[in-house]
């Protein structure tokens, strides 16, 4: 099978092969939930497992290049938000209408006990 | 008395010797009850300061006049007045009556030539002193005439090109111990509607309006039939004293609080008003500006002047941005300046903060958005108000964004995946990081919410990342189409309204167990007569207090620790940062608990929710052929359940975040506070960081900060007074009502009739009667216990996801939501049916107030 076709393949399974342990440690310290996350890892293991048997032994690389790009994306991912928004050009913009208003104006009832 | 006149006689003097003000005043007292005064006239004014060698210019010789400079005012300010002036003011006071045999407690007011004019205005620039005694008399009449000299009065002239020599008579008059004041526009001067005045009133002297410090009452009446179309209740916190008896006691004081959300007016008092401003505007021929005041029963006008110039409409912001409806849905009043400066400082660039909202960008949505849409439709989608799914597809868009999202989906897919299963009482972990935030000196409030919201590494336990599971757990929208989808698809003859219980019946949702913890303290509460004698009590402030000493309050005080400490975190406005959180000012959860052993809603809540599950269980599978199918729906369900439970969960744990920067920036308030540099809590709430900044590092600023403090909560005031516009530059209109029939979004399906009972805010107004419809602005979980006695609930904003929808659901009472403008058609007291089933409630009273005209 063509690399790039199992790679493609491959990283969305990463995904959830990775999704999957990490919810096992999420759930570690309660018993069933540990349980429970252990089961749940079993399909993506399984599939991502059946992948690799469909694309030969000699794919290993490519399986492995999948899971190791979606970490790498999982941490650059967290740390590129962190650094945009520590940015003041990527943050969010704040504008006030009022802010050149004329401050001698009248602009509603109230706002002229004299 | 050649300097004073009594103020009815100052209608017979030219403007020149009077000012413009007391000449009006003057010939008002001749038709209106006026509160007796006297007047100091202009040529006090010009002996006083030409014979202290003040060169005050000649109008006719077109001399403006000097100006004089700090020091000069300086030594013109410890002057005395000439003896005879000085005797001919006494006699004047002492002349004048008492009002309901109280002490005689004046007013000094200016009253300058040109003042009030229909070009310019000097309102609020030159002085005015409140609480004046006869022994401080002379000297306010002094820094009255100082007053036209004053920075603000000279860069005022300077803008308008003014260089008439300046004249000011003084006006003396007595204080009315008013107990409600206000004032009317008989113009409405926001423009939104013609041929009607606005009338905005508060408890206590109107003054307090002008400090921004107390959202008024406003009633917009139309002109001639004076029938009021809407009525729109603030949050009058305070009020200026009304008892005069103690000139020198705190001016401030707090509104007690069943009184802070009822109606300042009533009817009649509106009436009258409206009636009082006409005759001022027929008298002066032209729309006027009149301020008025209720003393023991009796209507006062205090003033009356022509409108200067009608507000202009804020400028429009360039671009087209439409309202972010999740965070709309949960609190429809603009955000504080530091909360919008906390706030954008943590979010990334999606959107913009206007006028203290959250929009996103209209043209940025369109581009995303792989659908032929016209702008009218794409705003409908955008609101959450579309039920259409007949759109046509834009395919090469549609693999852009499908291609976008699969990228996206490589770099956050992990939390995507972890947070399908989340163990609920693993997010109770977040607590923990929160106290550390807090502990940590290093991190300021900023660096405080961002670590909070983004995680502290990229391996940490989901439990760690509330916000974005919060973000991610919106995908039951998309959960529910489906289901709805192959409901239509598989099961036709399956009533989709039955789709809501079939989703409902979560028992690990925080929001729905608040209740239940709630009502456990209540029952605790019933079984202590002493306490519940202690929550009958109109001051429930005080109760902390008297619990603290009380022998029988123990278990009532575990439990409600007990509550505080799972929710104390939470409260009313939650997200923004200037609003107290219940476990600073547990009151409104006392009223909600006295409410709950009033009305006796002592049983489980979700029995009838659980009823109506059980019934749409039944209907699906009697609808659904095959056992693979019934299975396949009642996953979609399950995960439904699932994921609104998560959305509601996280929630919690986001504003536990919030809450912990809210305790940072509170005690950087109490340092400022300590330090001279802040005059009244919650002024720093009205600051930008960059301000804060300034303020400690150059005290000098301090004056400038005040008045911009000043400036800004009469522009969030003003702001909060109004709706908040759903779009802008972009060409939307929400749905009409149609006569007698709102017209919303089924949030929770369900037909009933009740009485309306308006509720504006659960902190200070959370008791409901069992039965009644609830009608409000926004919801969020401080408002939960208020559902529990609801038979219905109506929203002005919000949709299926937001918050009333999922209790309701979870409740089981019909809920209409996103009902535009329900707040100001809808009076306590009617009779309302509402079909949520069908999006729609009807009015069932005879038309006879002033909602049912509106509609």
């Amino acid at each position: 099978m063509n690399a790039l076709v199992v790679l493609i393949v491959a990283l969305p399974l990463s995904v959830e092969v990775l999704g999957a342990l990490f919810g096992l440690r999420d759930g570690w310290a309660d018993t069933a939930s540990k349980a429970s996350a252990l089961e749940r890892l079993a399909t993506p293991l399984l599939c991502w497992g059946g992948l690799w048997w469909l694309a030969g032994i000699d794919m290993w690389r490519v399986m492995l290049a999948a899971l190791v790009v979606v970490l790498i994306l999982h941490v650059a991912t967290y740390y590129a938000g962190r650094v945009l928004i520590s940015r003041p050009r990527f943050q969010t913009h704040a504008i006030d209408t009022d802010s050149d208003d004329d401050p001698f104006q009248k602009k509603s009832p109230g706002d002229n006990w004299d | 008395m050649s300097h004073i006149i009594g103020l009815s006689a100052a209608a017979r003097l030219s403007v020149a010797e009077v000012g413009g003000k007391a000449a009006t005043l003057g010939a008002l007292a001749a038709q209106h009850r006026v509160p007796d005064g006297f007047v100091i006239v202009t040529q006090a004014f010009r002996e006083h300061f030409q014979k202290n060698g003040v060169n005050l210019g000649d109008s006719i010789t077109g001399d403006p006049g000097e100006m004089p400079d700090a020091a000069a005012l300086s030594r013109l300010r410890a002057l005395t007045i000439d003896p005879e002036v000085s005797r001919d003011i006494q006699t004047a006071y002492t002349a004048l009556p008492t009002i309901d045999g109280r002490s005689k407690v004046c007013v000094v007011r200016s009253s300058a030539v040109g003042e009030d004019g229909a070009v310019a205005s000097f309102a609020g620039q030159h002085a005015t002193y409140y609480y004046v005694e006869s022994s401080e008399l002379e000297r306010r009449v002094i820094d009255c005439w100082l007053s036209v000299w004053s920075a603000e009065v000279r860069s005022y002239r300077r803008h308008m090109g003014i260089t008439d020599p300046v004249r000011m008579a003084v006006i003396v008059q007595l204080m009315v111990p008013a107990e409600v004041s206000g004032v009317t526009f008989t113009k409405d001067p926001t423009g939104r509607h013609r041929d009607a005045m606005a009338i905005e009133s508060c408890w206590g002297l109107g003054a307090a309006l002008v400090d921004g410090r107390v959202t008024p009452d406003s009633y917009i009446v139309r002109r001639g039939s004076h029938e009021v179309i809407t009525r729109r209740l603030g949050s009058k916190r305070f009020k200026i004293a009304e008892d005069l008896l103690d000139p020198v006691g705190a001016r401030l004081q707090p509104v007690p609080r069943h009184l802070q959300r009822i109606a300042s007016l009533n009817d009649t008092q509106v009436q009258q008003v409206a009636v009082l401003a006409a005759a001022c505007e027929a008298a002066q021929g032209a729309p006027q500006d009149v301020e008025w005041a209720y003393a023991n029963g009796t209507l006062y006008l205090l003033q009356s002047r022509p409108i200067s110039a009608s507000a202009r409409a804020p400028k429009s912001p360039s671009g087209r941005w439409i309202a972010f409806k999740p965070i709309l849905e949960n609190f429809t009043e603009a955000l504080t300046p530091l909360t919008v400066d906390t706030m954008r400082r943590v979010l990334p660039g999606f959107g913009q903060f206007i006028d203290g909202r959250y929009y996103l960008d209209f043209d940025g949505l369109r581009n995303m958005i792989p659908l032929t849409v016209s702008d009218a439709e794409l705003a409908e989608l955008a609101l959450l108000k579309s039920e259409r799914s007949d759109y046509s597809i834009k395919w090469t868009r549609l693999t852009i964004v499908v291609g976008g999202l699969l990228i996206a989906y490589l770099g956050t897919g992990l939390l995507w995946v972890r947070s399908r299963h989340l163990p609920f009482e693993k997010l109770a972990d977040f607590r923990g990081r929160c106290a550390a935030v807090l502990a940590d000196p290093k991190l300021d409030v900023v660096a405080s919410l961002r670590t909070l919201l983004l995680g502290p590494n990229p391996f940490a336990a989901a439990s760690q990342f509330p916000f974005q599971v919060n973000v991610s757990a919106a995908r039951y929208f998309l959960l529910l189409a489906a289901l709805r989808w192959y409901l239509r698809r598989f099961a036709p003859t399956f009533d989709l309204s039955q789709v809501a219980p079939l989703c409902a019946g979560t028992h690990d949702m925080l929001s729905t167990r608040l209740i239940d913890d709630l009502r456990d303290a209540a029952l605790v509460a019933e079984h202590t007569p002493a306490i519940r004698q202690l929550l009958q009590s109109d001051r429930l402030e005080e109760l902390p207090n008297q619990l603290a000493v009380h022998p029988a309050a123990g278990p009532f005080v575990a439990a409600f620790e007990s509550f505080i400490a799972s929710y104390g975190h939470r409260g009313t406005r939650e997200i923004e940062l200037a609003a107290p959180r219940w476990q600073e000012d547990p009151t409104p959860l006392f009223v909600m608990i006295r409410n709950l052993l009033r009305e006796g809603f002592t049983q489980p809540p979700s029995a009838q929710a659980k009823i109506r599950k059980a019934q749409a269980q039944s209907s699906l599978d009697a609808a659904l052929q095959g056992r693979l199918k019934r299975a396949v729906a009642r996953r979609l369900a399950r995960r439904i359940q699932y994921y609104a439970a998560l959305r509601e969960n996280t929630r919690h744990y986001t504003m536990l975040a919030l809450t912990t920067v809210r305790t940072k920036i509170l005690a950087l308030e109490q340092q400022l506070l300590g330090q001279g540099l802040l005059k009244c809590a919650e002024d720093i709430f009205y600051l930008t960081w960059d301000e804060i900044g300034e303020l400690q590092t150059a005290p000098s600023d301090g004056p400038r900060l005040q008045q911009l403090i000043r400036r800004r909560r009469l522009t969030h005031m003003r702001r909060n007074r109004s709706d908040p516009p759903l779009t802008i530059n972009v060409d939307y209109r929400p749905p009409r009502h149609a006569a007698g029939v709102l017209i919303g979004q089924c949030a929770s399906p369900g037909i009933v009739e009740g009485t309306v009972r308006l509720v504006l805010d659960p902190a200070t107004d959370g008791e409901i009667k069992a039965g009644e419809i609830l009608v409000a602005p926004y919801t969020d979980p401080a408002w939960t216990p208020l559902f529990l006695g609801a038979a219905a609930v109506v929203v002005e904003t919000g949709s299926y996801l937001s918050h009333a929808g999922t209790i309701a659901r979870e409740l089981g009472i019909p809920c209409l939501v996103d009902v535009t403008g329900v707040m100001s058609l809808l009076r306590n007291g009617q009779r309302l049916c509402v079909d949520a089933t069908q999006g729609r409630a009807f009015l069932l009273a005879e038309a006879d107030g002033p909602g049912d005209a509106a509609l």
